[in-house]
C-alpha cells in the first residue's frame, strides 16, 4: 500500500464512477451480496444480544488495556512467544528486520492483515530484498495488479472474472476463457510452490487472548493456516487494540465476526496460536514472533468519545450497507481502511489533517451503525471529526462561509423562505467561469433542470 | 524495544486515567438455536447426544463438508479401505489409531493426494473439526481431500463449552478449528472450493466407545 492519500478522496472517487463504471459496479453487487448474508445470519440469532455484549466486552477491555497488554505479554512468553512492542512502523519494521537477519529470510509468505496494509510492510520486505508473496486469493489478485485493497474482507472486490480472466492469463499463463474453478487450481499451484519455500510466514491477529496468549486468526481459504504453520518463522503484527481478556470469549467473537463479515456461522478455518512447534509434534514453526503495533491507537483511546472506534472487529459490515462506499469501493478513500470505519479510524490513526476529507464521505444515513457488531456509534463520531475539522478551520474556507449564511438563513423561516424562492431565479447554466466551484461539474454536464415548484410546497400538498 | 512498551503503557494509564472502568459483561449470552429440535437447554446443560450429533452433521454439511457416521471400528475400517482406492496416496496424522490406517502407499503431505487424521474433539453448535498440531499440521492442510476421525462423544454441544474445557488443559502450539471445505470467493464473487487447504473434507464420526487404547 502507498502511502496515504485521503486528500484525493474526491477527484478519485469521481474517477472511478466515470471512468469505471465496471469496478462500481462489481462492488455494488458484492457489497449487496455480503450485507444480505450478513442479515440472514444475523435473523437466524439474537444477534442484539451477541452485539451489545460484543461491545461491552470491548469497552471492558479498553477501559483496561494496559492491564490486559501486561497479562497477555506475560501469558505470550511463557507460551514461548517472542514480544516486540511497536510504537509505529518504522519500529515494527526494525523488528521486522532484525528476524529476517537472524533467519536468513529470503521468501516470505503473508496472510491477509489490514495492520500490515496500514504499515505498508510488504514495500519494506521487498526492500530488504525477501520475496514477499501475498497469499489470500483476493490479495494475490490485487498484489499481481499493484494495487491495494479495495475492501477489509474481500480486498479484490472491485475485480470482474474477466479481469481476473485477463490476469491469471498473463501471470499464470491460463487459458482467456478459464472458469474460477480453473483460475483457482493455477493459483493454488502457484501459491503451493510459495509455501513450501518460504522462510517466514507473517500474518495479523483478529483477537488476541490476555488469560492465555493465544493468539486467534480467522479465514476462509486456508491460507493463513499454512502461512503459520510451514515456514520456520512465525511473525504476527497485532494491534494494541486487539485484546480480549478470556479464552472463551472466542465462542462470541468467533461466531459474531463471520456472521457480519461474510454471513457464515463460523470462518472456516480458525487458528489457535499458542507458541512455537513442541517437542511432541511433527511440524510447526520453530520461533513465533508477535509485534504489538500502537501506531496511534493509543492517542485515539485518549480521544473523548472518538475511542470507540477501537471497538472495531475488521468485518466489514459497515462498508458493504453503506451507499457511499458502494459507488467507487475502497481505494477512493486512499488508506488501508476504507467506508465509513475509514472514515474514523483515519483521523484517529493518522490524524485529522492527514485524513481530511474522509468523514465527509458519508450521507450520515445511520445503516453502519445498525450493523455494527460491536455498536460502534460510526455516525456520531463521523459528526464529531466533522466539527473539530471546522473548529480546526480544516474545511475550505468558501464552505465554512456558505455554511454560516446558511446557518443564519435557517434560523430566520422568514429569511429561509425567501432565500429559497430567490435562489430558484438563479441562472445555473452560465458556466465555469462565472462559478469555479462548479467547474467540475459544468465541464461535462448541462445545466440542472429545475421542480417546477417548490420543494416546501410540493410538501404542504402532501407530497413524501 | 523496552523504551517503546513503556512509553505505548504511559500513554495508555494517561488516556484512561479519568476515565472509569467499564464492567465485564459475563459470559457470551448466545448459543444459537440447534437447528435439529430447536431446544433451548439450560446454559449447563447439554442436549441430548443425538441433537448434538444432528446438529453437527447439518452445520458441516451446510458449509459444503460430508459427514459419515461409523458404529463400529470394522465398519469404518472397510470403508477407508474402499474409499482409498481412488487415490494414488495416502497421508496419516501422528495420532490416528492404528486400526485406521489403510496399508496403501504412504506419503509425504506435500505429495499425497489424501490425507487422513484424528480431530481432538469437535463443535456441534459451528460445525467445527478440532484440529490438534500434534497429529501435524501438514498433514491436516496440504492433500486436497481430508478424512478426519471424530469420536462423537468428543462433540461439544457449543463452542463455549469446548473453549471453557480447552482452558484447563495443556494446549499444543496450535489448535486448527476447521469447518468445511477451503473456499473463496475473490474471483468475480464466484465461490471455488480447495484454494488452498482441501477442497473436499469428510468427517467421519467413530459412534461407539472409545477404546482409552485405541485413540
Amino acid at each position: 500500500m502507498a502511502d496515504p492519500t485521503p486528500r484525493n478522496y474526491l477527484t478519485e472517487s469521481a474517477s472511478i464512477i466515470r471512468n469505471h463504471p465496471e469496478m462500481s459496479q462489481s462492488v455494488q453487487e458484492s457489497s449487496r451480496s455480503f450485507d444480505q448474508r450478513r442479515a440472514d445470519a444475523y435473523d437466524q440469532v439474537d444477534s442484539q444480544a451477541w452485539r451489545t455484549w460484543a461491545k461491552a466486552v470491548k469497552t471492558h477491555t479498553l477501559s483496561n488495556l494496559d492491564r490486559y497488554l501486561e497479562e497477555a505479554e506475560a501469558h505470550l512468553i511463557q507460551n514461548g512467544v517472542h514480544v516486540h512492542w511497536a510504537e509505529d512502523g518504522q519500529e515494527a519494521f526494525t523488528v521486522l528486520e532484525s528476524v529476517v537477519a537472524a533467519h536468513g529470510v529470503k521468501r516470505a509468505v503473508k496472510a491477509k492483515s489490514m495492520l500490515t496494509e496500514e504499515l505498508g510492510l510488504n514495500r519494506f520486505l521487498e526492500g530488504l530484498g525477501v520475496g514477499i508473496r501475498e497469499t489470500d486469493l483476493g490479495e494475490y489478485i490485487i498484489q499481481l495488479l499493484g494495487e491495494g485493497p479495495s475492501h477489509i474482507v474481500a480486498p479484490a472486490i472491485h475485480r470482474s472474472l474477466t479481469d481476473c480472466q485477463a490476469l491469471f492469463h498473463r501471470e499464470l499463463g491460463t487459458p482467456l476463457d478459464a472458469d474460477p474453478d480453473q483460475l483457482a487450481a493455477a493459483a493454488r499451484a502457484a501459491l503451493r510452490e510459495e509455501f513450501l519455500s518460504a522462510d517466514l510466514g507473517v500474518s495479523g491477529g483478529n483477537f488476541l487472548v490476555a488469560e492465555t496468549g493465544t493468539l486467534a486468526l480467522v479465514e476462509n481459504e486456508g491460507n493463513i493456516r499454512l502461512s503459520t504453520s510451514l515456514p520456520r518463522v512465525h511473525v504476527a503484527f497485532v494491534g494494541i487494540e486487539k485484546l480480549i481478556p478470556r479464552l472463551e470469549d472466542l465462542s462470541g467473537f468467533l461466531q459474531l465476526v463471520a456472521r457480519a463479515a461474510t454471513g457464515q456461522p463460523i470462518g472456516t478455518f480458525v487458528s489457535l496460536i499458542q507458541g512455537p512447534r513442541k517437542a511432541d509434534e511433527p511440524d510447526g514453526p520453530e520461533e513465533v514472533h508477535v509485534v504489538l503495533v500502537d501506531n496511534g491507537r493509543s492517542r485515539l483511546l485518549a480521544e473523548e468519545a472518538a475511542w470507540e472506534a477501537l471497538r472495531c472487529i475488521r468485518c466489514g459490515a459497515c462498508l458493504n450497507v453503506c451507499p457511499v462506499f458502494r459507488q467507487t469501493g475502497g481505494h477512493a478513500y486512499g488508506w488501508a481502511y476504507s467506508g465509513p470505519i475509514g472514515a474514523i479510524l483515519a483521523p484517529g490513526l493518522l490524524g485529522l489533517e492527514a485524513a481530511m476529507p474522509l468523514p465527509y464521505a458519508s450521507t450520515l444515513c445511520g445503516a453502519c451503525a445498525d450493523v455494527c457488531p460491536v455498536e460502534i456509534p460510526i455516525p456520531d463520531l463521523i459528526l464529531l471529526w466533522r466539527e473539530r475539522a471546522v473548529r480546526d478551520g480544516l474545511v475550505p474556507r468558501a464552505e465554512r462561509f456558505a455554511m454560516r449564511v446558511f446557518g443564519q438563513a435557517a434560523k430566520r423561516p422568514g429569511l429561509f423562505s425567501a432565500s429559497g424562492g430567490l435562489l430558484r431565479k438563479v441562472p445555473l447554466d452560465f458556466g465555469s467561469k462565472a462559478l469555479p466551484v462548479l467547474s467540475a461539474w459544468t465541464e461535462t454536464r448541462g445545466s440542472l433542470p429545475r421542480s417546477p415548484r417548490l420543494f416546501r410546497d410540493l410538501w404542504k400538498d402532501g407530497i413524501k | 524495544m523496552s523504551g517503546s512498551r513503556e512509553r505505548i503503557f504511559r500513554r495508555i494509564k494517561l488516556a484512561l486515567k479519568d476515565r472509569p472502568p467499564a464492567d465485564y459483561p459475563g459470559s457470551f449470552p448466545g448459543e444459537s438455536p440447534l437447528e435439529c429440535g430447536k431446544s433451548r437447554q439450560e446454559p449447563n446443560e447439554d442436549p441430548p447426544r443425538t441433537e448434538i450429533m444432528d446438529r453437527f452433521r447439518g452445520m458441516m454439511e451446510a458449509a459444503g463438508a460430508e459427514v459419515l457416521v461409523f458404529e463400529g471400528i470394522e465398519e469404518a475400517g472397510a470403508w477407508l479401505d474402499d474409499f482409498t482406492q481412488g487415490f494414488g496416496s495416502v497421508a496419516y496424522g501422528r495420532t490416528v489409531p492404528e486400526v485406521l490406517r489403510i496399508a496403501s502407499e504412504k506419503r509425504e503431505p506435500s505429495n499425497a493426494e489424501l490425507g487422513v487424521s484424528m480431530a481432538r474433539c469437535a463443535v456441534a453448535e459451528t460445525g467445527s473439526l478440532v484440529m490438534d498440531a500434534r497429529d501435524g499440521r501438514r498433514n491436516q492442510l496440504l492433500p486436497p481431500t481430508q478424512v478426519v476421525w471424530v469420536w462423537s462423544e468428543a462433540i461439544h454441544a457449543s463452542a463455549l463449552k469446548f473453549l471453557r474445557e480447552l482452558d484447563t488443559e495443556p494446549m499444543p502450539s496450535a489448535l486448527g478449528l476447521h469447518s468445511g471445505p477451503s473456499k473463496s470467493a475473490d474471483i468475480g464473487q464466484i465461490m471455488v472450493r480447495g484454494i488452498h487447504g482441501p477442497g473436499r473434507l469428510i468427517a467421519g464420526i467413530l459412534d461407539w466407545p472409545q477404546d482409552p487404547g485405541s485413540g
